[in-house]
């Protein structure tokens, strides 16, 4: 019997979680295979995988709280566009040629991004409305809501790529600790280690404690969960179904408008592909972290792993030299075994 | 040859969990109105089902013109010539009447290889079942222009051009109005004298009285006697319906009611066939019964003063005060809690384990600074309710889902417990309940109106009535119909007033 | 009313079958989807998972091997 229970529960384990295995098992075979460069496991690379990863948690975040109330946010990845070109506008050099905004002052990078954030975050009300009050399926609304935006995007950009952004815009992505300065004292430089914290990585710790705060600590954390595991049991025990849900997509867009903020900042330049297909990655990467459709269900730290797995594989194949053509179907198959694995679990369950 | 056109006989049909047909019987002549009664849950639809195909019969026997028969399935029922009108219609609004007649056995065209349905004489068809039952709706306009009641009658057009030899109808006049009901009575007549066995079943005890010639009634499943409808009383019926012992596993009660603090003046929903015109108070550590036949719109009264569900008319006045309860938000913030009937659906939140079950509705109460959930506060809250209500779980982080029924109710009410509510409105509290959790719910509604809270209590089960409740107040299609004080409450008066139609 | 009642019993006599079977307006637009699913063996729905992840292996394989060569 205890034999039987082995065996039983170390499929378990497998099936719950076969993508992370797998990835593993790719990251040690990606170091076996690379191991003379040696470039694979060292303190630059995982920096790399760090500074990728760090605003796709941030987006991942955001949609989280739409998945765990059995809704999705289809319009994630454009937003994430829409947001990095509003910062372009905001953050080009003064001297710029092609500055878009000219009657624009010089603005610190704080301040546009707390601008950019304000305003995404509209679009993220207008979604929790039209879900929370017109009744329209998320599926739906947020598909209708990807369109406009992108469309948005290309009217006030007019199609044109943007670039030319100031130094300490660009220096928010690329910046770490010991280039953190007040006063013109730079406290972190003589620390070891710690002045090696890249700025996303930074960002991105501060988004993760939020969240695990938020929906560990707090009344909306609760009632959001509760609306995941039951909206109608959530409704009879007084929750307000629709505030949640209103505050939820709120949320979402202003992760997506932080997401889209640090995106440009990378990339140095935002155009309206940017973001492109973003969404699918995110919702992915919360599946494959255990936010289930199931809904109710969903930690913080299993959307961290979760994005780290895709941005391990994005990596991994990196190094071993495949074609990208052959890595978005590698991720595209990722994708496939998340949600079917997640399909399985919620058949197997009823 | 036999005397019967269909019979049925030692027919047992098992659900999960229940015995749904207990060596049930029926025989039916030809030319003859059957009524076929009992309470809900008896089997009465069940058993129809299974003679018209729905349902395969664990063990039985039927047997069609004297001859063993099998139906596999409605159309195969059909095949054979027997007809049923359901209870619970399933139009095609979106299709034209003639369409919806003939669903699943379109009258056909071939081309060769090529088959479609022939338009024509569907209409032609559909046009002279409608005139045979005296009804003159335009066979091509859409179902969905008819209301409720001429739905129904067409559902039964549908039935009758079948050209059965059995026809059953299971409820027939639930949406009809008394002109209606007439009309259904002469195509019933008419198809008496033209020789069809007709199964009628309906809670209504003037029309059975009226139309049937023979009355079987079951209970719980089984057959218990077949009668000449002429030779029969409402009152018969009504004993033979209900006459079952009553176990007497109630625990005894000590509570005193108070003075009136819950008002319900007037109450009537939006929707006219809903519940209208209710008037009822409740007393200060009082148990209030509230009895009725499924469809009397209990469930949905209670919703409609919890706040789910609207109301166009009516006044709740709590402890002199009025309320208004348009959200159940706001009706908890008054001292209103309900547990509802289908825990499952709209009372347990699954995957979320009993602490958060227990806290979500009081959150308010337990927060640090405003904004913080102090966690120590809620597993205190959750050590107290399992203790003082006996909750058997492992850990207050097990999942509720994992609970058994008993225990899961038990949670559900220490949500509300958190609240303080003076008024408790309970829904079916011991559906799906095994008997010893349900004594153990039974003390704590008992304890509770020691406490001087109001308990408002719907139920289906006569002995839980009889024996939790102070006064019983009997629903009948949406009205009330009256109140029977607890010390005189019996199966008989309280089965009475719930069949009290218009 | 009735003697004996259990949740597992219907009110009014559904089909047992589709007792079990959330109703479809409860659930959200992936739960639907999955739905669709419920009468496919989870046999086929696992054979289905290790195909793709047979195809994930071997399109990383090809993509290695490509590189190695090119």
């Amino acid at each position: 019997m205890d034999k039987k229970l082995g065996v039983k529960s170390v499929t378990k384990f497998l099936s719950n979680n076969a993508i992370i295995i797998l990835i593993f098992l790719l990251a040690m075979f990606t170091a076996w295979w690379t191991r003379e460069q040696n470039t694979f496991l060292t303190f630059g690379n995982f920096s790399n995988l760090v500074v990728n990863m760090s605003p796709r948690f941030i987006i991942a975040c955001g949609v989280s709280g739409c998945l765990i109330t059995k809704g999705t946010d289809l319009s994630a990845g454009r937003q994430v566009g829409l947001a990095a070109c509003l910062a372009a506008m905001l953050l080009q050099q003064m001297d710029y040629s092609a500055r878009m905004l000219t009657w624009l002052p010089d603005i610190p990078w704080g301040i546009a991004m707390v601008i950019v954030m304000a305003i995404m975050a509209l679009f993220g009300a207008v979604n929790g409305c039209v879900v929370a009050f017109l009744k329209v399926p998320p599926f739906i609304a947020t598909l209708g809501m990807q369109t406009i935006v992108y469309g948005l995007c290309s009217i006030i950009t007019k199609n044109q790529p943007m670039g030319g952004y100031k130094d300490t815009y660009r220096g928010v992505a690329s910046g770490r600790l010991r280039d953190f300065s007040i006063g013109g004292v730079k406290p972190f430089d003589p620390i070891p280690g710690i002045r090696e914290i890249p700025y996303l990585l930074i960002f991105a710790v501060i988004v993760g404690v939020f969240f695990w705060f938020l929906y560990n600590k707090t009344r909306h954390g609760k009632y959001m969960y509760a609306i995941g595991g039951n909206e109608s049991a959530a409704q009879v025990a007084g929750v307000n179904v629709a505030a949640t849900l209103i505050r939820i997509y709120i949320l979402a867009a202003v992760m997506y408008g932080l997401g889209g903020f640090l995106v440009g900042a990378k990339a140095g330049g935002a155009s309206t592909a940017t973001g492109f297909g973003y969404e699918l990655e995110a919702i992915a990467a919360c599946t494959i972290g255990g936010v289930s459709t199931n809904g109710g269900v969903g930690k913080v730290s299993g959307i961290l792993v979760g994005v780290l797995v895709f941005e391990a594989l994005k990596i991994c194949l990196q190094f071993l030299g495949v074609d990208p053509a052959y890595t978005f179907v590698a991720q595209g198959l990722v994708i496939i075994v998340a949600v079917a694995l997640d399909l399985r679990k919620y058949l197997a369950k009823k | 040859m036999s005397e019967y056109r269909l019979e049925m006989r030692d027919v047992v049909k098992s659900f999960p969990g229940v015995k749904a047909l207990d060596h049930a019987q029926l025989k039916l002549r030809p030319g003859t109105v059957h009524a076929l009664m009992g309470e809900n849950g008896a089997g009465k639809s069940t058993l129809m089902k299974c003679m018209f195909g729905i349902y395969h019969m664990d063990e039985g026997e039927m047997f069609y013109e004297g001859e063993p028969v099998k139906v596999n399935g409605p159309l195969d029922a059909l095949n054979k010539g027997i007809a049923m009108v359901h209870q619970e219609l399933q139009p095609i609004p979106e299709r034209s009447i003639g369409e919806n007649i003939y669903v699943g056995r379109y009258p056909v065209k071939r081309f060769g290889p090529v088959v479609t349905i022939d338009h024509e004489k569907m209409y032609e068809d559909a046009a002279k079942v409608l005139e045979e039952v005296h009804l003159n709706f335009d066979p091509r306009a859409k179902l969905g222009t008819l209301s409720v009641s001429q739905m129904q009658l067409v559902e039964i057009a549908k039935a009758v051009s079948a050209d059965c030899r059995v026809l059953i109808l299971d409820e027939p006049t639930s949406s009809l109005t008394a002109a209606e009901v007439e009309a259904l009575f002469t195509i019933v007549n008419e198809l008496r004298s033209k020789g069809v066995s007709i199964v009628y079943i309906s809670h209504k005890m003037d029309e059975i009285l009226r139309i049937s010639d023979e009355v079987t009634i079951m209970r719980d499943g089984q057959y218990i006697g077949t009668w000449d409808a002429k030779k029969l009383t409402t009152d018969f019926i009504i004993t033979k319906m209900v006459g079952r012992e009553l176990s007497n596993l109630y625990p005894q009660r000590q509570n005193v009611p108070g003075e009136v603090v819950f008002e319900v003046e007037d109450f009537t929903s939006i929707n006219p066939k809903s519940f209208r015109h209710v008037s009822f108070n409740v007393r200060k550590g009082e148990i209030l019964g509230v009895a009725g036949l499924v469809g009397a719109q209990r469930t949905e009264l209670m919703e409609g003063l919890f706040g789910l569900r609207c109301h166009s008319a009516g006044k709740i006045t709590y402890k002199g005060k009025e309320l208004k309860i348009n959200q159940p938000k706001q009706a908890i913030d008054n001292g209103i809690a309900m547990l509802t009937e289908d825990r499952r659906a709209t009372g347990i939140l699954g995957v979320l384990s009993i602490a958060d079950n227990v806290s979500v509705a009081s959150l308010k109460q337990y927060l640090i600074g405003g904004i913080m959930l102090d966690d120590k506060k809620i597993e205190q809250l959750v050590q107290d309710n399992v203790a003082k209500l006996s909750i058997k779980t492992p850990s207050s982080k097990t999942l509720i889902q994992s609970l058994s029924g008993g225990n899961q109710q038990k949670v559900l009410i220490s949500r509300w417990l958190a609240n303080d509510p003076d008024v408790f409105i309970l829904d079916e509290p011991t559906r799906g309940i095994d008997v010893g959790a349900k004594y153990e719910i039974y003390c704590i509604i008992a304890e509770l109106a020691k406490q001087g809270k109001s308990v408002i209590m719907i139920s289906s089960e006569m002995g839980e009535l009889i024996g939790m409740s102070d006064r019983v107040m009997v629903m009948c299609d949406g009205r009330v119909t009256g109140f029977i004080d607890g010390a005189e409450a019996n199966q008989e008066n309280i089965m009475a007033l719930a069949t009290q139609f218009e | 009313m009735d003697g004996r009642q259990d949740n597992q019993e219907p009110r009014l006599e559904q089909d047992p079958e589709r007792e079990g079977r959330p109703d479809p307006s409860q659930l959200s637009a992936i739960e639907r989807l999955y739905e669709h699913f419920r009468r496919v063996p989870l046999r086929y729905l696992d054979i289905f998972i290790w195909v793709c992840v047979a195809a994930l292996v071997f399109v990383v394989a090809m993509g290695v091997v490509k590189a190695r060569s090119g």
